[in-house]
């Protein structure tokens, strides 16, 4: 059976929404977002306490939002030595990051950005898959964006996945709602997106609600909020791709806790939670193959694909050009002939072509919310 | 929890710890009310008055808790309540 659970938050709202269904026995796996855990401020008691109950059990899934999986600069190696104290802590059944860098130049944080699908790329995101893959004892892997600059962008995600996870026999995270934005807002048949994606590598479906943003040209963009209830659509959606997924083992709700403001919304949650519970219980039964835990194992490609070479100092520096400016023009509000335009004067052989102005005003207004200024 | 047969099956503390983070909640909605009744006309800005609108309407915290969040008595003090672990160290009602 496919296991339904929560992504935790750490908000006393969240506590007060979800107590009666864990009361009720529904969540049966909990995410966590570990390095969300690693501020001054600490965790909560009755986080921790959840943490121990769940990684005990063996249902605990890590999931990172800071380690810049693509980030050709940042704290890398102090995030895995805090990685290491972590999983020292807790037994975690996996541990995914998002397919994209945050933080870059003036920036020492951000929303996840999406980079060009490159050999050099693939080879720095493979290189730091490994090097949790050498610190943890489960599997590693990756979550597919919603955020996007570019249809190409959105097309090419799949097969930027395939190359990064072969190498380290990774698994992948899939949002669904990630992917229903993506094909929306990019006018891409979902199922292109689907077919480009290794399904046999799912072990794990993230479900969320999100919101309709107009742009300043008048068009409705989808935006990832995770502050709505989980539309119908993509509980079809779930249907319709779990059975394609060979090896799936949990469907993880998010929603963050500072979106349960009211009484109204705790209902509605919770109701909510109760039938996607159910629509997870009806999936057909998957037979996944038991998951790989030893750090060894997840070094060699299972299936020969790319295993390739770590970039050179001179790729790398081109990456964190790019990677700065892009973060700069979008806080900026530059439009995107002038991002292109100063991209390909950074790192002319990154640099995308056709980038969507209506794209790039959201991924702008994301660096502006999420962005941390050095 | 059951490590056996993965069934969540929260031990007390856990339900316990949520409890009081949950009471944290609404106590920050009554907190809300007060602070709003010093104002006057902002009596009704903020959608966390929504939580303490029962609390507003004559239901005590605990009454209010009892009644909305499961396992609430708890912390708040029955019969068979949290003696056996002591105060909780999320808000320290016990």
């Amino acid at each position: 059976m496919t296991k339904f659970g929560l992504s935790l938050m750490p908000e006393p709202a969240f506590a007060l929404a979800a107590l009666p269904v864990f009361d009720e026995g529904l969540i049966e796996c909990l995410e966590w977002s570990f390095d969300m855990g690693w501020g001054s401020t600490g965790r909560p008691a009755w986080v921790d306490a959840l943490l121990d109950e769940y990684s005990t059990a063996g249902w605990l899934l890590g999931h990172g939002v800071s380690y810049s999986l693509l980030g050709a600069h940042g704290n890398h190696q102090r995030w895995l030595r805090r990685l290491a104290n972590e999983v020292d802590e807790r037994s975690y059944r996996w541990i995914t990051e998002h397919v994209g860098f945050v933080g870059a130049g003036r920036f020492t944080f951000s929303a996840p950005m999406p980079m060009p699908m490159t050999r050099d790329v693939v080879a720095l995101g493979v290189q730091r898959l490994r090097d949790i893959a050498t610190i943890v004892d489960c599997p590693v892997g990756v979550e597919n964006l919603a955020t996007c600059l570019s249809t190409q962008d959105a097309v090419e995600q799949g097969r930027l996945v395939r190359d990064l996870l072969s190498p380290v026999d990774g698994i992948l995270l899939l949002d669904l709602h990630n992917l229903w934005c993506q094909s929306l807002n990019c006018d891409v048949d979902i199922e292109t997106l689907l077919t480009a994606l290794p399904l046999d590598r799912v072990r794990e479906i993230h479900l969320a609600g999100g919101r309709e943003s107009s742009t300043a040209s008048g068009r409705s963009l989808r935006r990832d909020t995770h502050d709505q209830l989980v539309p119908p659509t993509l509980l079809e959606l779930l249907e319709r791709v779990a059975p394609r997924c060979p090896n799936l083992e949990a469907v993880i709700y998010e929603r963050l806790g500072t979106s349960l403001t009211d009484v109204a919304a705790h209902n509605a949650y919770r109701a909510d939670l109760r039938t996607v519970s159910q629509v997870v219980a009806g999936l057909p039964a998957p037979d996944p193959a038991p998951v790989m835990t030893s750090p060894e194992a997840t070094l060699e490609s299972s299936d020969g694909g790319l295993n390739p070479m770590p970039p050179s100092g001179r790729a790398m520096d081109q990456m964190a050009q790019y990677q700065a400016n892009l973060l700069d023009c979008l806080d900026r509000g530059r439009s995107h002939h002038e991002i292109e335009g100063e991209l390909r004067n950074a790192a002319p052989q990154l640099a995308p072509d056709h980038m969507d102005d209506d794209l790039v005003e959201v991924a702008a207004q994301l660096t502006r919310t999420w962005g941390v200024l050095a | 929890m059951d490590s056996t047969n993965n069934q969540p099956n929260l031990s007390r503390r856990t339900l316990a710890l949520m409890t009081a983070a949950a009471a944290t909640a609404v106590v920050v909605g009554s907190i809300g009310i007060a602070t709003a009744s010093a104002g006057g006309e902002d009596l009704a800005v903020g959608e966390e008055m929504q939580f303490a609108q029962p609390v507003a309407a004559g239901f005590s915290v605990r009454e209010f808790l009892i009644q909305y969040v499961p396992g609430a008595e708890l912390i708040l003090g029955t019969p068979d309540g949290i003696d056996d672990w002591g105060d909780c160290p999320a808000c320290g009602m016990g």
